[in-house]
């Protein structure tokens, strides 16, 4: 669906026509629990949390001005209500000091996480993915997995896109740190 | 930044799948509900200010009424007498017109109960 198509649509939901929500939650529907799945494991948990970020977007719908895609500020909706579920369970991860972070030089990390055919590293990584951050998950998964712009991805985290090339060269890093600690570990 | 081939591959082998079978249904029916919220309490706001605005107005007119001009309230209406006729007339248009309003809220009590049973 094209921006001006969209924004018809959503003019005709505001105007009583309400079914025709459904066609957003065809289109958009698996992607969202996508990303709520990446940032909260549980299956149940995530499709209920998607559920709500429709529903939110539903009753919010008078406020989208479309100065953005309807998809970025829906994605911004379900980030934030995954989020919010997250700090409501405290959950203890480990923390990599910033100093080992700042070593890692970038050649190292590119090297390292372009080896998908390394069974031990894949093992790895899905470990050390596990063990990030509710917003890192986020990031990563709308990145990697979304195809997100960093242009994009600024307006639905509303960071700057160098902020946001920040995060990412420093999430990026810190599954490295993560990666050769197991390693260090297991020796 | 170059691929990332692992973290992609990764990323994907953690992906929740897909929906469960009805959500849209699910969905769709949590968003009729709160349409319906949304509609109510846009229509008892609205009631609320006209009700208000109503009352500001005519309390603005009384208080202008009282305040400039001569006009007083506490007229007395003259008297209206009725001939013995036109009470006849009177009670019997009376008559008529509350069994047509008592007929009237018949017809609407079972038109109701017929489309709720038909629900």
């Amino acid at each position: 669906m094209e921006h001006q198509e969209e924004m018809k649509t959503i003019n005709r939901i505001r105007d009583g026509e309400t079914a025709l929500f459904s066609l957003f939650l065809e289109q958009y529907g698996s992607q969202v629990h996508s990303m709520i799945g990446h940032i909260i494991p549980c299956k149940e948990d995530a499709e209920e949390l998607t559920q709500d970020a429709f529903v939110k977007a539903f009753c919010k719908l008078s406020s989208f001005k479309g100065d953005c895609k309807f998809s970025t500020w829906l994605y911004r909706i379900a980030y934030n209500t995954a989020i919010s579920a997250t700090r409501k369970k405290k959950i203890i991860l480990p923390v990599i000091d910033e100093s080992i972070i700042e070593k890692v030089a970038d050649e190292a990390v590119d090297s390292l996480l372009d080896q998908h055919e390394n069974e031990e590293v894949m093992v790895k990584l899905e470990g050390a993915v596990n063990c990030l951050v509710a917003e890192d998950k986020a990031l990563i998964a709308l990145f990697y997995n979304e195809g997100k712009s960093l242009n994009e991805l600024s307006e639905i985290l509303q960071l700057s896109v160098s902020n946001v090339k920040v995060k990412l060269h420093r999430v990026r890093k810190k599954l490295y740190v993560m990666i050769k600690e197991y390693k260090n570990e297991a020796r | 930044m170059k691929q990332d081939k692992a973290l992609k591959k990764t990323l994907t082998k953690v992906d929740p799948g897909g929906l469960s079978y009805g959500f849209d249904q699910r969905v769709m029916n949590a968003v009729y509900v709160s349409a319906e919220k949304k509609n109510k309490r846009s229509s008892v706001l609205s009631l609320g200010l006209v009700s208000l605005v109503s009352l500001l107005i005519i309390g603005g007119a009384v208080y202008l009424i009282n305040a400039y001009t001569s006009f007083s309230l506490s007229l007395t209406f003259p008297q209206i007498q009725f001939s013995k006729e036109s009470r006849n007339i009177l009670f019997f248009s009376s008559y008529i017109a509350a069994l047509v309003l008592v007929l009237l809220g018949f017809d609407t009590f079972f038109r109701r109960l017929k489309h709720n049973k038909e629900k």
